[in-house]
């Protein structure tokens, strides 16, 4: 039996700690599936909160993480006769990419466009996406409006800056320390608050005036997310997509945001959440299909930038994990695989 | 005759006065001259009080809801008769002993009911009936989870669920109440404790959950979040902790949770809610939806209805 290579946390725990090389038998596709031999897939930081059982859903253990990949197709199931071998797709929503070979129904591949690196397209379907679907269906942000974001310089974050260049609504970008600040207007954002030294509330208002800023999201979470809420203006809608950030997150009350009732009662504001998985086990499938194409062509054409990935091969997938969540990482780790 | 009258925002104790003003007009055509008979205290009236809210134009002369007796009807209204009472519209400003209303809107009242629980049926029934229709499709059969349930507006939800086939899940402070909620029609009563969740789940299995209703706020909010089934919403309506909703994040994201406030005054439910008082006006009248009343206090003795509103109960105002 040919055998491949795995990523595996037998239990739930401190990725560090629970994760371990694992040799298993190549996955046989099914009627209607295909096989991908997998290139590479990003260590999100949202995979290693997984693992601990502290994000959206508890995995059944042993699991292997992994959200997105991109690969080759080298093993058609029947009835996939859309699909051919040696086409190189990523896969949409599927679980368990941290291996050699990945098993998908045949709609839940894509294929890449051809200029596309193995890097953006490896990451594209998570935080790209996210940004595409936050600023559209979600909260459809229209030309000239304001979106308040925190987490500004997260790759969510980045994406929705440079999705406000393209369209044409501004940013409001809240990050913690005022380094970050340069870049994010490099970036193309319009205005940027610091935490470290500004008053949230006081600048939102400073800067979108008499108007007011309605749309917000937030990952951040805690006190910074309550202030987003309050900040709004009355009717304003905050989805909360993450209390997670990029660092090790284990505090109870940073995973908290404080509500005051008040103002969603007396100025019929919303705070919502948003889960990726949710929106991929919901969404109808035409509105799916339309925000991942989207979300590909601004990837392709440049209008978003994914950062370059570092990559990094399988069997040092713990200096992945540790560099997922170090402070200031660079470009997201990548676990690639040449077998 | 006499009003209760603010001159400027503040402290209750401080500027809320009885005064004496000019009786009101006579109606025009197609409104109608009441007599106040009893008005509820509310929050809300406090909250006016203070200027915490949208500020009214001074003087401003207070109370949100009330019951009425019709004194005279202008020349073009039908279906109303002198000595019938009537649902005062929100916030017509009920503290004062006569005033003139429009006639739209108005219907009598069932003889032969407590005149102290038509009083309370202005915002209460309307904030709980418009809560259920209002803010996330609900199919019959759906479960809905309260806490304060023992409260005018969770009384409220109760029978107006009940009568749509709706069921309740009512987590309050102690458990003195449960005979008494579950003989208004509660399907599901609990502490509201650690052991909430698990023991209403034992109870109601996977049944979905699609609406969870909090007047509390603070770390028990936990509770209903964790009750609410993915895609749910959980409405706010107001707090009686003096501390913000703790809204947990991982639950909020990974459920789709939407949270939300509910203020029956909003403009967007102005059409709205004079049907849900016809709807809960015959519960009323019959015994099934009834809110046990702490204290009636006459007008002039105001500032001991408003101490003794701060120290909780439902307390009326004896107006006229």
């Amino acid at each position: 039996m040919r055998t491949m290579q795995c990523v595996v946390a037998d239990t739930m725990g401190e990725p560090s700690e629970v994760l371990h090389l694992q040799t298993r038998p190549i996955p046989q596709p099914g009627p209607g599936q295909v096989r991908i031999r997998v290139a590479a897939v990003p260590v999100h930081a949202s995979d290693l909160h997984t693992v601990r059982g502290r994000y959206g859903f508890i995995p059944e253990f042993p699991t292997v993480p992994g959200i997105e990949s991109v690969g080759v197709i080298d093993e058609l199931g029947s009835g996939t006769d859309s699909l051919t071998v040696g086409q190189r797709v990523i896969t949409i929503g599927v679980k368990s990419t941290w291996q050699e070979y990945v098993v998908a129904d045949a709609g839940q591949v894509l294929p890449v466009p051809t200029g596309m690196t193995n890097s953006t397209a490896a990451q594209v379907l998570a935080n790209p996406l996210t940004a595409v679907i936050l600023t559209g269906d979600e909260l459809d942000v229209r030309p000239g409006e304001w979106l308040l974001q925190t987490a500004a310089g997260s790759t969510v974050g980045q994406s929705v800056i440079q999705l406000g260049v393209h369209v044409g609504f501004k940013t409001l970008n809240v990050v913690r320390r005022r380094s970050a600040v340069e870049e994010i207007l490099a970036l193309g954002g319009t205005a940027v608050i610091c935490t470290e030294d500004e008053d949230l509330r006081e600048r939102v208002a400073d800067i979108a005036g008499h108007e007011g800023v309605s749309k917000a999201i937030d990952c951040v979470s805690g006190q910074v997310g309550a202030d987003v809420s309050r900040a709004l203006a009355p009717h304003g809608e905050l989805v909360v997509y993450g209390a997670l950030s990029t660092h090790r997150q284990t505090e109870a009350d940073k995973l908290t945001i404080p509500v005051f009732a008040r103002s969603l009662i007396y100025e019929a504001k919303t705070v919502r959440g948003f889960w990726l998985f949710r929106w991929f086990s919901e969404t109808p499938k035409d509105r799916m299909a339309a925000a991942i194409e989207r979300t590909v062509q601004l990837a392709d054409s440049g209008a978003l930038r994914v950062p370059e990935g570092q990559p990094i091969p399988l069997e040092k997938f713990s200096e992945a994990v540790y560099l997922a969540e170090a402070p200031a990482h660079g470009g997201k780790p990548l676990l690639v695989f040449d077998s | 005759m006499r009003a209760i009258q603010i001159e400027q925002f503040g402290d209750p104790a401080q500027v809320i006065r009885v005064v004496e003003i000019e009786e009101p007009p006579p109606p025009g055509p197609h409104e109608v001259l009441v007599s106040v008979e009893l008005s509820p205290l509310n929050k809300h009236d406090l909250l006016v009080v203070l200027g915490a809210l949208a500020r009214p134009p001074l003087p401003h002369i207070p109370g949100a809801e009330g019951v009425a007796r019709v004194l005279a009807t202008g020349s073009e209204v039908d279906g109303l008769q002198v000595g019938d009472l009537v649902v005062l519209p929100l916030y017509s400003g009920a503290w004062r002993e006569r005033l003139v209303v429009p006639a739209d809107g108005l219907f009598p009242l069932p003889a032969g009911g407590d005149i102290e629980q038509y009083s309370m049926l202005g915002s209460n029934p309307p904030t709980a009936g418009l809560m259920l229709s209002e803010c996330t499709p609900l199919q019959p059969g759906d479960w809905v989870v309260q806490n304060a349930a023992n409260s005018g507006v969770g009384r409220s939800l109760i029978a107006l669920a009940k009568l749509r086939g709706l069921k309740t899940i009512n987590l309050v402070r102690d458990d003195a109440t449960f005979a008494d909620l579950k003989a208004a029609g509660a399907d599901v009563v609990h502490v509201d404790d650690d052991d909430a969740v698990a023991d209403v789940r034992a109870v109601i299995g996977d049944a979905r959950v699609a609406l969870a209703v909090d007047s509390v706020g603070g770390p028990g909010v936990a509770r209903l979040l964790e009750l609410l089934s993915d895609g749910g919403s959980l409405v706010s309506y107001s707090w009686a902790r003096d501390e913000p909703m703790w809204v947990d994040t991982p639950t909020l994201v990974a459920k789709h949770i939407t949270v939300r406030g509910f203020f029956v005054g909003d403009f967007d439910y102005r059409d709205k809610v004079v049907p849900v008082i016809r709807e809960a006006a015959p519960l009323v009248a019959d015994g099934s939806l009834a809110v046990p009343v702490a204290a009636v206090y006459p007008l002039e003795h105001i500032q001991d209805a408003v101490q003794h509103l701060l120290r909780g109960g439902k307390i009326l105002l004896k107006v006229a």
